[in-house]
């Protein structure tokens, strides 16, 4: 070997030598150096990134295990428009699936103008139905498939009501963003949507770590039951069409319990479809519309006197027709004068006379303390959003004038709320307890169960006070021959047409018919409101309420396996 | 006198200086030896990297899996709600001649001891010990549970 070439070989050895010493040096320095958490940084930012992991939310059951919500799978389409390769045959693709006009949709897919920087990301629509995202998402991955490079489809959970408006206004419904409106969805809404955590979503397979499990949404067991929920709507429209009501609301509980069955309101929505729904049919009216509640209302203003003492069912007085109480003259619904009438005659006729006697008799305190015992003005804090709490105006308050002893007394000048009115009814179906009325049954949270106690809310009158109103309400109804009895159990009840306050006076055409019913009356198993707003066949509650409340018993009864009472006291008798 | 000594000295190193290609051969032994070390626990290294690797793909594809079954679970319960629907129970039974029971159609029986129809069960978690534990291994515990098995008579 030459010199020469030896001295050229030592000069490229010396040049690689001092290149690679060059890199080893700068691999220790990006190894060691001060830049280590720079690329540390970078790494993780392209490596991972935080992700918020949702639980799937609890779903609501009703007391027999029935599925009233659930959890579906929706999708949602955008497009990457730098992705996009056949952005024609693209829009013509999704114009048939969603069915949307072809430009509409060629607008969107189409690149960007020359000179304009395309958008990363383009939404075209949320939601899409499961079944035409799983068609799409068939499409794209399918080779022989249309070109649908670039059409992102994302599931995202949303909530389903399998039964539509079945108990609507009860449930409420779940936004987009996972949160509860309305009914149980709101009310619950910590327990049902559990709790999210933030994970860590790896990309470099070499790094996945198992992120935190959050803590998922417990499933709510409600206390209504479907078949009654869907009788009692059924029930609510069929009457509404018939006597031509405006609206209306059909509440059932168990007076024993406070357990809602049933709270049916009209007009309704399906919480499928809440955002094309009317937004004024979300509210539930059977706790949060308050309205006066007319002659319904006679029921505690004569536990209140029974239990006071002021009367026994046997007190007479003489009926003139009128009544003036604080400067207000007070005539009967039909004008007449009902000559000596007893406190069940009172009942019976349902005479606002009577009980306008009965309250002046009392005197204010006792009065007033008595409705406020029956939780007139106060909330009973039932477990669903949007409770009102009615309106009651009490001596020393500047809107109390001292004809409002009178005209209170038969339900006139004091605002409740279907469901207050229905817990302070309950008392004297239940022996005197006002139970606390809920629709929550249990909760089951990961295999542990919390049921519900039943929790007595007051006890504004005695047993026997109970027991001697349920009587006198029982006999007035089958004096009455009210198309509210059913032949073979013997029911309490009462009905009611309030007028309607309009300014300056009380709307003489229209009104609000209600009726309160229980059964069987020795044993009750059910308190049942009926309210029809505005009904034009007829404005009486006698004439529209009662008879949907005998037409819904039929059936209730059926439903809850009551039988007619002689064969429930044979029974009751073999089996002792 | 001294240069003999110093001729003797050097025959005699000469005569126990190892040969050259000996040293060579240490050397290139030794070098070796490093060599495979560096290169056995490159390898090693490797191995569990890919295995890691591999592993990590594995609980991606079954977490996606996971989420693909939990949308599956969701559709069909769906479905299921959906055919137990009321308005499609009533039509279906209407169909095939069935009315609502009238009161008189109804008989009430005694049956002594039955309870009456009792509220739907809630349905149970699975057992704690279902749970999938927390991977916790070290590579000291790897070590020392491999050695163990190996060392372990007809392990």
């Amino acid at each position: 070997m030459s010199e020469t070439l030896q001295g050229r070989l030592r000069l490229l050895l010396v040049i690689f030598s001092v290149l690679t010493g060059l890199i080893v040096i700068r691999l220790i320095s990006l190894q060691f150096g001060s830049s280590v958490s720079f690329f540390e940084a970078q790494y993780e930012l392209a490596s991972s990134y935080p992700v918020k992991i949702i639980p799937p939310r609890g779903r609501i059951f009703d007391r027999n295990g029935e599925l009233l919500a659930t959890n579906d799978v929706q999708y949602a389409l955008g497009l990457s428009p730098n992705f996009v390769t056949d952005p024609e045959g693209m829009a013509k693709v999704l114009a048939a699936m969603l069915d949307r006009p072809v430009e509409e949709l060629a607008a969107i897919t189409r690149p960007a103008p020359a000179g304009v920087d395309a958008a990363k990301y383009v939404p075209i629509q949320k939601p899409v139905s499961a079944e035409i995202g799983e068609k799409l998402l068939a499409m794209q991955r399918d080779p022989k498939g249309p070109d649908l490079n670039g059409l992102i489809i994302e599931p995202f959970q949303t909530r389903t009501y399998p039964g539509g408006t079945l108990a609507a206004n009860v449930l409420g419904f779940v936004s987009y963003d996972g949160k509860g409106y309305y009914g149980v969805e709101e009310f619950y809404n910590e327990i049902l949507s559990g709790h999210p955590v933030v994970g860590i979503k790896q990309v470099v397979p070499f790094d996945v770590a198992l992120n935190p499990a959050p803590d998922q949404g417990a499933d709510l067991y409600l206390t209504i039951d479907r078949d009654i929920q869907f009788l009692a709507q059924e029930t609510l429209a069929n009457a509404l069409q018939l006597y031509g009501g405006e609206s209306g609301s059909i509440t059932i509980m168990d007076p024993k319990t406070g357990r809602i069955l049933a709270m049916a309101v009209s007009p309704t929505y399906d919480p499928n479809n809440f955002l094309t729904e009317p937004e004024a049919n979300r509210a539930n009216p059977a706790v949060s519309a308050q309205f006066e509640p007319g002659s319904t209302f006679k029921i505690i203003t004569m536990a209140s006197a029974l239990q006071s003492g002021t009367v026994r069912p046997e007190t007479t007085y003489f009926d003139t027709g009128y009544i003036e109480v604080g400067g207000v003259g007070i005539a009967n619904w039909n004008g007449g004068a009902w000559g000596t009438q007893d406190m069940t005659g009172v009942l019976q006729h349902s005479l606002n006379v009577g009980t306008a006697w009965v309250s002046t008799h009392m005197g204010p305190q006792k009065f007033y303390d008595h409705l406020t015992a029956f939780g007139m003005g106060q909330a009973t804090n039932i477990d669903l959003s949007g409770e009102a709490a009615g309106m009651l105006s009490r001596p020393g308050d500047s809107n109390w004038y001292e004809s409002n002893l009178g005209t209170n007394a038969f339900g006139q000048g004091v605002a409740v709320t279907p469901i207050q009115l229905l817990a302070a009814a309950s008392a004297v179906a239940n022996g005197g307890a006002m139970m606390q009325p809920h629709v929550l049954e249990r909760v089951s949270d990961g295999g542990v169960v919390h049921t519900t106690r039943p929790q007595v809310l007051g006890r504004p009158i005695s047993a026997d006070t109970a027991n001697t109103l349920s009587a006198m309400l029982a006999v007035s109804l089958e004096r009455e021959a009210s198309n509210a009895l059913l032949p073979g159990y013997r029911l309490a009840g009462k009905t009611g047409t309030a007028q309607i306050p309009i300014p300056g006076g009380y709307d003489y055409y229209k009104t609000i018919a209600t009726f309160i019913g229980w059964g069987p009356a020795d044993d009750p198993r059910f308190i049942v409101l009926i309210k029809l707003d505005k009904p034009t066949a007829s404005m009486w509650g006698s004439e529209t309420a009662a008879p949907t409340f005998g037409e819904m018993v039929k059936r209730l009864v059926v439903l809850m396996k009551i039988p007619p009472d002689n064969v429930r006291q044979a029974l009751a008798a073999s089996g002792q | 006198m001294q240069n003999v000594a110093h001729t003797r000295y050097k025959e005699f190193s000469r005569a126990f200086r190892q040969a050259p290609w000996r040293v060579q051969t240490q050397w290139i032994a030794t070098l070796a030896a490093v060599a495979v070390a560096i290169i056995a626990l490159a390898g090693m290294y490797l191995s569990e990297a890919s295995r890691a690797a591999t592993a990590g793909r594995d609980v991606q594809s079954l977490q996606a899996a996971k989420a693909d079954l939990q949308l599956a679970i969701d559709r069909q319960r769906v479905q299921i709600a959906d055919a137990r629907s009321l308005t499609r129970l009533e039509t279906r039974a209407r169909e095939l001649g069935y009315v609502p029971a009238e009161i008189a159609q109804v008989e009430y029986l005694l049956v002594p001891g039955y309870p009456g129809m009792q509220l739907a069960a809630s349905p149970t978690a699975p057992a704690a010990s279902d749970a999938v534990p927390d991977y916790n291994e070290s590579l000291g515990s790897w070590l020392a549970q491999t050695l163990s098995a190996l060392m372990r008579p007809g392990g």
